[in-house]
This record gives C-alpha cells, sequence and structure tokens, in this order.
C-alpha cells in the first residue's frame, strides 16, 4: 500500500507540490499526468526517496520515505525521464551490475538476467555495449534495470519517450504482464492514448495539486457505467420516459443523443433496452460509453463531463 | 565477493592490452632516462620509482578517482547507484580501488623497482618509502573523491570541465602534505628530525606514520560522505573525533613552534594546546559550513526532532559546523583561562565573525530568486575583509578585531552577529512562507 499525505515540495525560487495527499492500491496501474511544469517528475523524485520533502510523509507498505530511504529503496525501482546507462557495458554487463548492486543471490542471478532480457526482448543483444544503442533499445534496457530486483512499486518518468509503435506496444504488455504479478506501477507520461491501455487509475496533477485521482473503466468492476442512447427522431416526451427508468442518474440529452450513468448488471441493462424500447422510444443505438483517458483528462482541466 | 561497483570498474578498466602496455611504457621510461644519464645507477633507479609512482598513482589515481565520480553525474547514473542496495563502503571501495586499479597497477611496478633497490642496496632506512608512497597515495586520491564528491552533482560535469581546478586541487593537497611534512623539521631546526609533544623522531618514519593515519581518515571520511549521500543515518560523532584527532596531531607541534619563535617561556604547554584546539575546530567549523548542505528543510527536521524531544535523531541531524563550533566554544573555554600572550577576547573576536559569516552565507542560499551564492559570499567576504577597512579605516575596530580598543570589537561583531542571524531567521520563515 502506498500512502502520501499532505506532501509539500518546494525548490530555492518556486512550490513544485502542495499538500498532495492519495493511496495507491498493490497491482494496479496509475497513469500520472498533467501539464509541463505540473510537479509530476518531483512527486515521482519524493516517492522514490530520492528527495526530502518539504512536508509530509511518503508511506511504502508502512515505510517512510524519508525516515527509511534505504528500505523504500529495495522495494521500489524507478526509471527517470533523464536515465543515464553505462555506455561501455554491455546489456549483459549492465544487468548483471544492477542485479550484484541489489544484493541478488549468486545463485539467482544469471536466471533473473536472463528472464528480464527476455521480458524486454534484449536476450539477442546481450553482449552489444549499451552506448551504441537506439533510444528505444536504451529505454528497454533502463527499465530491465529498474525491475531488476523484483521491486513491489515501479516508478516510470516519461517511459515511452523515444519509443516506435512497437516498441510501445510492447511497452503496455510489459506493465500490464509486471502489474498481473503484483506490482504496482505509476506511470507518468504525456502520450495519453497509450496511457489508456493499461492504466487502471488517473491521477491528474496541476500546479502541484491533486486535480483529481479516479479509477479508470477497464478496472472499476462494479458501480455505474457510463450509457448512450441514440434516437433516430426527435420525440417530445423521450426526456420524460428515460428519467422515469430506475436506475438511471447524471442524464444528459444533445438534440437526440443522451448519455447517462445507468448502476446496473448487463441483465438489467438489457430489462432497460427492452423497457425503453416497449415505451416507444425510436432506440436506433444503445451502448456503453468507454471512457478516453485523454478525454477523462481534459475533462478533469476544463470541470465538464466526459 | 567483489562488490558490484568494483566488479563494474573492473570490467570497464581492466584488459589484456592495458596490462601488457602499463609495464612497457613505464619500462620505456626507466630505459629512456637512465639511457640519458649514461649510466646504471641504482639510486637514480630508485629515485624514477618514486617519482613515478607519484605522478601515476597520486596523480593520475586522483584524476581517475575524481573523473568516476564527475561521469556518474554527467551520464546520469547517480540515482541508479542511490536506489541500489550497495552500501557506502561497498560504493567507496569500488569507486577508489575500482577505478584507480590501472594507476595502482602501474605504481606497483614501480614500488617493485623501489623494492629491488630497497635490497640491492640493503638500505632499511628506506623501507619508510614502501609505506609512505602507497599511504600518501591513497590520502591523495581519497582526498580527491571526498572534494568532487563535495560538489553537489548537478554542478560535477561543470567543474569537470575546468580541468585547472583539478590540477589545482592537487597542487593544493601535495602543498598541504608537503607542508605536513616538513613542518616538524622546520620546527626543529633539522631537516632529519621532528619533534611531536617533546618526542624527537626521526621525519621520515614520522611522515610514513601520519600518512598511514591520514589515509586512513581520508578513506573513512569518503565512507561517511558516501553514506549521507546515500541517505544512511550518521551522526556528527565520527566528524568530532576527527576534529579530536587534527587537535590532538597539529597540538603536537604546539611545543616546538613556541621554542621556534622564542617564546616557550612564556606560554604554557596547556595554553598552547588549547590555542591549537581553537584554532583547529574552528577552521574545520569553516570548512563544513561552506561544504554542508544548505537546505532550510534540512534545519527544520533539526528543529522538529529537538521539538519532539526525539535527541538522538537530533544529534543525527545535527549540522557537522555547528557541532563542531561547540566543540570550538569549549576550547575557548579551556584556552581563555590557560591563554597568556593575549587576550581571549580575541578569540571571541574570532567566533564571532566566523558566526556573522555563517549566517550571511546562509542568508545568500536562502535568497527567493539565488544565483551563485557561493560567489555572492566570495564578494562579501572580499568587501568586509579588505576593501571596507580599506576605505573605512576609522571603522576598522568593528570591522577587523582591533586589539587596541578590543571592547569595542566585540561589541560591533556581536551587534553584527546578531543582526545577520536576525536576517538568516527571516529568509528562512519567508522561504516557509512561499
Amino acid at each position: 500500500m502506498i500512502e502520501v499525505s499532505n506532501l509539500s515540495f518546494r525548490y530555492a525560487t518556486q512550490q513544485a507540490l502542495r499538500d498532495v495527499t492519495f493511496s495507491l492500491e498493490p497491482a494496479t496501474i496509475t497513469a500520472l499526468v498533467g501539464p509541463n511544469g505540473a510537479g509530476k517528475s518531483t512527486l515521482l523524485r519524493c516517492m522514490a526517496a530520492l528527495e526530502i520533502p518539504f512536508d509530509g510523509s511518503i508511506k511504502l507498505w508502512g515505510s517512510d520515505t524519508h525516515e527509511d530511504p534505504r528500505v523504500c529503496h529495495q522495494l521500489l525501482g524507478f526509471l527517470s525521464d533523464q536515465f543515464g546507462l553505462y555506455d561501455d557495458l554491455t546489456i549483459e554487463q549492465s544487468l548483471s551490475y544492477m542485479a550484484l548492486a541489489h544484493h541478488l543471490p549468486q545463485h539467482t542471478l544469471r536466471s533473473r538476467v536472463e528472464l528480464v532480457s527476455r521480458q524486454l526482448g534484449l536476450a539477442d543483444r546481450m553482449q552489444q555495449k549499451t552506448g551504441v544503442l537506439s533510444r528505444g533499445l536504451r529505454q528497454r534496457v533502463a527499465i530491465a534495470q529498474a525491475i531488476m530486483h523484483q521491486p513491489k512499486l515501479l516508478l516510470l518518468d516519461e517511459p515511452a519517450s523515444g519509443l516506435d509503435p512497437e516498441a510501445r506496444n510492447e511497452l503496455s504488455i510489459l506493465l500490464k504482464l509486471l502489474c498481473g504479478e503484483g506490482m504496482t506501477i505509476v506511470v507518468s507520461s504525456h502520450i495519453l492514448a497509450e496511457l489508456s491501455e493499461y492504466s487502471t487509475h488517473m491521477l491528474v496533477l496541476r500546479e502541484g495539486m491533486i486535480q483529481s485521482h479516479q479509477a479508470l473503466d477497464n478496472y472499476r468492476k462494479t458501480g455505474a457505467q457510463h450509457l448512450q442512447l441514440v434516437l433516430s427522431r426527435d420525440m417530445s416526451d423521450a426526456a420524460s420516459i428515460v428519467e422515469a427508468q430506475p436506475g438511471i442518474s447524471d442524464i444528459h440529452w444533445e438534440g437526440q443523443n443522451c448519455q447517462f450513468a445507468f448502476n446496473g448488471t448487463a441483465e438489467e441493462q438489457s430489462q432497460l433496452l427492452g423497457a425503453l424500447v416497449k415505451s416507444g422510444l425510436p432506440v436506433a443505438e444503445f451502448y456503453v460509453l468507454k471512457r478516453n483517458l485523454q478525454d477523462l483528462y481534459l475533462a478533469d482541466l476544463t470541470g465538464r463531463v466526459p | 565477493m567483489i562488490s558490484a561497483e568494483l566488479r563494474r570498474n573492473l570490467w570497464l578498466e581492466v584488459s589484456l592490452t592495458r596490462l601488457m602496455a602499463i609495464p612497457v611504457l613505464l619500462g620505456l621510461v626507466f630505459w629512456g632516462l637512465s639511457s640519458l644519464r649514461g649510466t646504471f645507477n641504482p639510486q637514480f633507479l630508485a629515485g624514477t620509482a618514486q617519482v613515478l609512482f607519484t605522478l601515476v598513482c597520486s596523480f593520475w589515481g586522483a584524476y581517475l578517482v575524481s573523473s568516476s565520480i564527475t561521469e556518474e553525474a554527467q551520464a546520469q547514473t547517480w540515482d541508479w547507484q542511490r536506489l541500489s542496495s550497495q552500501s557506502p563502503v561497498e560504493l567507496m571501495a569500488g569507486k577508489l580501488f575500482g577505478s584507480t586499479v590501472l594507476a595502482w597497477y602501474g605504481g606497483a611496478w614501480c614500488l617493485a623497482a623501489y623494492l629491488a633497490y630497497t635490497i640491492m642496496s640493503g638500505d632499511l632506512h628506506s623501507v619508510s618509502w614502501l609505506i609512505l608512497l602507497p599511504a600518501s597515495a591513497v590520502f591523495i586520491q581519497a582526498g580527491s573523491m571526498l572534494m568532487t564528491l563535495g560538489i553537489p552533482p548537478e554542478q560535477r560535469p561543470e567543474h569537470q570541465q575546468k580541468r585547472g581546478m583539478g590540477i589545482l586541487r592537487l597542487l593544493v593537497i601535495i602543498l598541504v602534505l608537503q607542508g605536513v611534512a616538513g613542518l616538524g623539521a622546520e620546527l626543529t631546526g633539522s631537516s632529519h628530525r621532528i619533534q611531536w609533544y617533546g618526542v624527537d623522531a626521526e621525519l621520515l618514519s614520522f611522515v610514513a606514520i601520519s600518512a598511514v593515519i591520514w589515509a586512513g581518515w581520508a578513506v573513512f571520511g569518503c565512507v561517511q560522505r558516501l553514506s549521507t549521500l546515500l541517505r544512511c543515518p550518521t551522526t556528527p560523532t565520527p566528524w568530532l573525533l576527527f576534529a579530536v584527532w587534527c587537535s590532538l596531531y597539529f597540538a603536537g607541534f604546539a611545543h616546538g613552534f613556541a621554542q621556534k619563535i622564542g617564546v616557550e617561556s612564556a606560554v604554557s604547554d596547556a595554553s598552547s594546546y588549547s590555542l591549537t584546539v581553537y584554532v583547529v575546530t574552528l577552521s574545520l567549523a569553516l570548512l563544513m559550513v561552506l561544504q554542508e548542505e544548505k537546505s532550510p528543510v534540512l534545519w527544520r527536521m533539526w528543529f522538529s526532532a529537538l521539538h519532539g524531544k526525539k535527541y538522538f535523531l537530533a544529534w543525527q541531524r545535527t549540522p557537522r559546523w555547528v557541532a563542531t563550533t561547540a566543540m570550538s566554544i569549549i576550547a575557548l573555554g579551556y584556552a581563555a583561562k590557560t591563554l597568556q600572550l593575549f587576550s581571549p577576547w580575541m578569540l571571541v573576536a574570532l567566533l564571532l565573525l566566523f558566526l556573522r559569516d555563517a549566517a550571511v552565507l546562509y542568508s545568500f542560499y536562502w535568497t527567493p530568486k539565488r544565483s551563485r551564492p557561493q560567489l555572492a559570499f566570495a564578494i562579501y567576504i572580499l568587501l568586509v575583509y579588505l576593501l571596507l577597512p580599506y576605505l573605512l579605516e576609522p571603522l576598522t575596530p568593528v570591522l577587523l578585531p582591533d586589539p587596541g580598543s578590543m571592547a569595542l570589537s566585540i561589541s560591533g561583531f556581536c551587534l553584527e552577529a546578531a543582526l545577520a542571524v536576525t536576517f538568516c531567521v527571516y529568509r528562512w520563515k519567508a522561504f516557509y512562507r512561499g
């Protein structure tokens, strides 16, 4: 469990984070989004126990990043947006170095290096020096280094920048795999479409403050869904018919289009459709709205309903 | 088991070509220099070995260790090391002895040549060099490492570009070493004997033993510095032990110095020892106030631990310079009782000036839109210690300690220190107000 309480951070000339409070559930992927200068990188560095906060606390599974930074370092993996690699080492040496630096037992070292290199698609390049690799491959080596010691929390600052679409897809698959294995992941990125692929939660930062923190549809298993209803023609009492149905709330009409929240099972959703048709509504389309992360983010910034 | 950092450096530094090239190059230098002289002279060979060892192991080694740390910042790999499980000792060993492994390899060949000379000549006196040379190399390399670690990571690449700075730093180290080595000989008037706490010792052996102890402290200093950077819990105790060691070491020369300047009969041993302790601890406090991190957050954490009556935590968080200044004040109390040559108020004046300047330095760091606080402080020092006393001569007693009007000096310095501390506190509060 990760708990961030009243976190504030100040650089010499500006306040980067103000009273940030949130908690993360284990085995989730949180997309950390916000405009440039919102404090995303500072928040990640504070969570990685690399910066001492001005105020507040961060606890990783009960260990305070300020009081026990060394314990926290063993629990987490962090990849900065401006990471570096040892350019004169081969990929194999780089990964082995990281495994040794995390005191992995000698007997598991080789197998762990092999496993991680396979997961990141580096197995056939192990003897190449990292200095000659492309940006995308360097990124993969860096992620491999960050997960070498199987951290419980993985913090990635702009991990997809510089990756080609194929590599981004592979990263998405890897993150879902790691999350499935129980790892908690926080990813900061500007590429919202790609974050939608794998994120279970979204944390929006703006001017150092939390704008919103919510679970995304691909995580939410219960609770209200947003449905879209499209009519083939105008009908004067359509609004009253919809409002009369049970389990419906938050209704918005735009011409013949109606969006609303519906709290019910798939079976109840089917019954709702039947009831609407039976009431004489000319239903042309009826479907669950998949809320795009970008829409949610923009809605958070502008304050409108997505 | 070899630590990760040591192994990484071995991967980077060691190759068969290099292992073969170094003895060949050194051999060529020996052969070339001998050829220039025309005759083979074992003593010349020994001298060449000493010089080459110093160049290869001390100078090149110091450069290598400094570069290895600077390159971490340049290549942005320092975070990986901070996040790893490596202990400060592992990192120190890896960086200090790993990055310099080739320098030590070359140095070993030079020492082997020197050892051959010692055996051939049967000159047991020169055995001390076999201790002094490696110990001084460790001291210089560790000193270089400490200085580089003292530079904030974001500024290290900038310093690396200033190659002249590196050479200057090394020259300073050499001068300090030479000063320490030659001090006793100078004091006793003989170049081969030294007096320490009144004991007459052979100079070379004394310097060799001193070098071993100083090298040990320098290595320990690196471990302490890395502990701070890796955020391992540390206390000021090791630093204070170092201050005690420095005081004891230099106080050993005080008696000889009093003899040298002809005031032996007017100054008691207690007086000269306490004065030395005061000067040494205040100098170390000055060093630390310049070098320590000056984040307002660290001070807040210190006060919060004190407020919460968590005294051990507060001790861990105590800035080193504050602890050392406390030690100076104790030494000042003792010196005030025993001082005979001049007024103890002179020492009080120095302490007040130090506190004033420390507060001003912190104020520069805590300025909302700070830029180049070190430069601002250097200009301030030039201003208050050189320009103002020159321009405002009648005000000299309140600018520099004046034995003729000590009461005025002390009053002036008290007021200046109080104003500086008040301003510093104001800056600190302003920082928190945002």
